[in-house]
This record gives C-alpha cells, sequence and structure tokens, in this order.
C-alpha cells in the first residue's frame, strides 16, 4: 500500500501540484477548487497539505447519504459525486478543514488520492510530495530524523 | 464461508433482452444504470432516497407501467424493458406537464426537446421553476433538519415552512440549493448575512480571519464546537504545525 507523503521542507511553493489537481474535476487550470493547498508563511517556508485520510474519519461520520466511503483496500475516504446532496457537514467536521465546497459543482470536494495515482505526486519537481510505499515513508523519516539528531549533537560536542 | 458471493442474495432477469442478476432489492432505475443505459429523471438523487415524485423514470416490468426510481427488484425472471412506443408516449406527456409549468428552465426544455414536447399554455401565467420533485425537502429530512416540506394538493402543491411561513427550524446549510434540479430554491449571501427560504442568518464569523463562514445553526452540532474557525484557517494553522514539527528536527 502506499501513502501520500508530504516533506515540505523540499517544497519550492510553484503550485504544480494544486494546478494538477485542480485540472482533474475542472478543464482550466485555476488553482482555486484545488483539494491540495500549499499554505506560505510570512516567515519564510510553505507547506502542502491535503486530506490525511483520518482512521476514524468525523467527514465519514456525519455523512447521511452515502457520498464519503472507505475504500476497504486503499482506506482512502473517497467522494461519490452522485450522491453528495451539499449539506457542507464534512466541511464542518474536518479538523483540518481539507474537505471543501466547490459552488460550482454544487458539492464537496476532497482528496481522494486520484484512486491511486495523485496527480500532485506526479507533478511535484522537488519531491516535496511523493507517492510512496507505507516501509518507505517510516524508514525515510527514521533517516531524516536520525540525520537531525546527529546535527543536533555535532553542535553539542 | 469461503465464496463470498453466496452471502449475496441475488435475482436475475432481463433488461431490454440483456441478461442481468443483481442484489435483491435493487430498484429497477439502479440495475438499469449499471447497464449504462439511460432513463431520464429529475427528482432522483443518488444520496437520497427515491420518492417517485417525477415520473419520469417510468419503465415497464412484465408488462406493467412502474416508476423505475421506487420499484425493487425481487424475484427471478424480472423482464424489463426501458424504452418503447408505449414508454415514450407516457414520458411525453409527464413532461407536457412539467414544461407547462416551468417553460423557463433549460434542463426540462432540453429534455422536452427529446421527446418532441412543446410547451402549451396549460396553467395560465404560471410559470413556477419548481416541479415539485421534493428534493429539497428529503435533503432537509436526511441532513435531520426537516424544516421545510410539501403543503397543499394538486396544482396547490408547493414547498414551503409549517403553515406557509419561514421555517424556524431552518439552519441555512443550503443542501436544498445544491440539489434543486431546475435552480427554484436561491439563496444570497452578502456583509455576514445569510438568506434563504425568507429566513437571514447572521453568519459566525471565523475567530482568525474574521470571514464569515457558517450559520450557528450549522456550527450547532456538538461535535463541531471546537470549529470556530474557518476550513481554510484550519488548514492552514495545520500546515503551521507541520512547519514547526519539521523544523525542529
Amino acid at each position: 500500500m502506499n501513502t501520500l507523503l508530504v516533506t515540505p521542507s523540499r517544497c519550492i511553493g510553484c503550485l504544480n501540484c494544486e494546478l494538477a489537481c485542480a485540472s482533474r474535476d475542472w478543464s482550466e487550470h485555476f488553482p482555486a477548487p484545488s483539494k491540495i493547498g500549499v499554505a506560505f508563511f510570512r516567515d519564510g517556508g510553505q507547506v502542502p497539505i491535503t486530506c490525511f485520510q483520518c482512521d476514524s474519519a468525523p467527514c465519514l461520520a456525519v455523512c447521511k447519504t452515502g457520498a464519503l466511503t472507505r475504500n476497504a483496500q486503499s482506506g482512502v475516504v473517497e467522494m461519490k459525486p452522485e450522491n453528495c446532496i451539499g449539506c457542507r457537514m464534512c466541511v464542518m467536521s474536518c479538523p483540518f478543514g481539507n474537505v471543501s465546497y466547490s459552488p460550482s459543482l454544487r458539492r464537496a470536494v476532497k482528496c481522494d488520492q486520484c484512486g491511486g495515482q495523485p496527480r500532485c505526486a506526479a507533478a511535484c519537481p522537488s519531491r516535496a510530495i511523493e507517492f510512496v510505499p507505507d516501509e518507505q515513508t517510516v524508514r525515510d523519516r527514521r533517516q531524516s530524523f536520525a540525520e537531525g539528531l546527529k546535527n543536533a549533537l555535532k553542535e553539542l560536542v | 464461508m469461503l465464496n463470498c458471493q453466496s452471502h449475496l442474495d441475488l435475482v436475475e432477469g432481463l433488461i431490454d433482452g440483456q441478461a442481468v442478476e443483481v442484489a435483491r432489492d435493487t430498484t429497477i432505475l439502479a440495475a438499469v444504470r449499471l447497464l449504462n443505459r439511460s432513463v431520464p429523471t429529475l427528482c432522483h438523487h443518488e444520496g437520497l432516497p427515491g420518492d417517485g415524485n417525477c415520473r419520469l423514470c417510468l419503465v415497464e416490468i412484465n408488462g406493467r407501467m412502474v416508476t423505475s426510481c421506487m420499484y425493487p427488484l425481487r424475484e427471478n425472471g424480472f423482464v424489463v424493458e426501458t424504452d418503447n412506443e408505449d414508454i415514450r408516449r407516457a414520458r411525453a406527456f409527464v413532461l407536457e406537464m412539467l414544461v407547462d409549468r416551468c417553460p423557463s428552465s433549460p434542463r426540462l426544455m432540453a429534455l422536452a426537446a427529446e421527446y418532441g414536447v412543446t410547451p402549451e399554455e396549460r396553467f395560465k401565467g404560471d410559470d413556477d421553476l419548481c416541479i415539485r420533485c421534493g428534493r429539497c425537502v428529503r435533503a432537509c429530512e436526511i441532513n435531520g433538519t426537516a424544516a421545510i416540506g410539501f403543503a397543499g394538493r394538486g396544482a396547490e402543491r408547493s414547498v414551503t415552512g409549517p403553515f406557509f411561513t419561514a421555517p424556524d427550524d431552518c439552519i441555512g446549510c443550503l443542501a436544498c440549493a445544491a440539489v434543486c434540479p431546475t435552480g427554484k430554491i436561491v439563496f444570497s449571501e452578502k456583509h455576514g448575512r445569510r438568506s434563504i427560504w425568507g429566513r437571514e442568518f447572521e453568519m459566525v464569523r471565523c475567530c482568525e480571519c474574521g470571514r464569515p463562514y457558517a450559520t450557528p445553526g450549522q456550527l450547532s452540532r456538538p461535535e463541531f464546537a471546537a470549529n470556530e474557525i474557518c476550513a481554510q484557517c484550519r488548514r492552514r494553522l495545520m500546515a503551521a504545525d507541520m512547519k514547526r514539527s519539521f523544523t525542529e528536527y
């Protein structure tokens, strides 16, 4: 199984992920309705952020029409557009603001990892967004944490 | 049990001459759409229970005409026809009534053109976009609000709050407007106020950015109580947390 892995330190703020995401539902390259968003900070740095596919997902719990369902295989919370009645309960419930409502589509939109081939990861030029096997994400994170520790120790000694 | 299939309770029959096998109690409409065949609908919404209001989805099962969105397939050996002379005539008649009521709906006019129906003046001076499909009523109900409903009978049937007043229970979630197939339900949102169904809501402002983002009713559920921040700011704060945790190491 693969995970959508975000490494903020690698993000160069090109917004290709937003464009790639938005162009899936809209034929125009217009980033506003994108399901992934890059947050910019005044003190520098930027963080791409999208749905975390929570294990106990509040959006899934409040959806009354079966529009949001969990894919048993991938664990991704997917959206069935034809079932959505636009009540925005999922938008209200998401603790991270990762579900939004599209006035033009008249329904909620959320990341479904493009059904296993996320366009944002494919469009990212700097590997800030990757779609990698679970085991690798853990290994990579452990490695980067170890490097951080090593640097910190160097400063001490 | 080894074979998962054996859990399924299936029924088989014919749809337009094609043999199909579907789970028992699947509606004809769902079965027909599984075959990628089309049946016109207006009141049907995948997320809402069927209601059989618009009567456009008429099909024949074993020679009997039924609304396909409501009719569950329960017995083996059903024979469904989705298009023949009789069905087209019945649908055209339904469409005649519908376009006479609201000739200004583009979606209805497109359907009418497909069935060769032209609007006549049947209900004088009554160009009402509402086709009484009840999607809004069902959406309000399923959402746990049930603020609006049908009142009156026949030509006087209409969607309204209780006793033709602005519905007190309305939380201003706008689901009714989102599911309306003709665009009859209108709302406005400006200067931090949202109005719909004759109600006006002072919207809650985000504690972070100050933008109005929801009505108090939408946030009244206990599980949303913590979300005093709009979705965009929640995302931004989460991103800030992520940034912090990544730069610490």
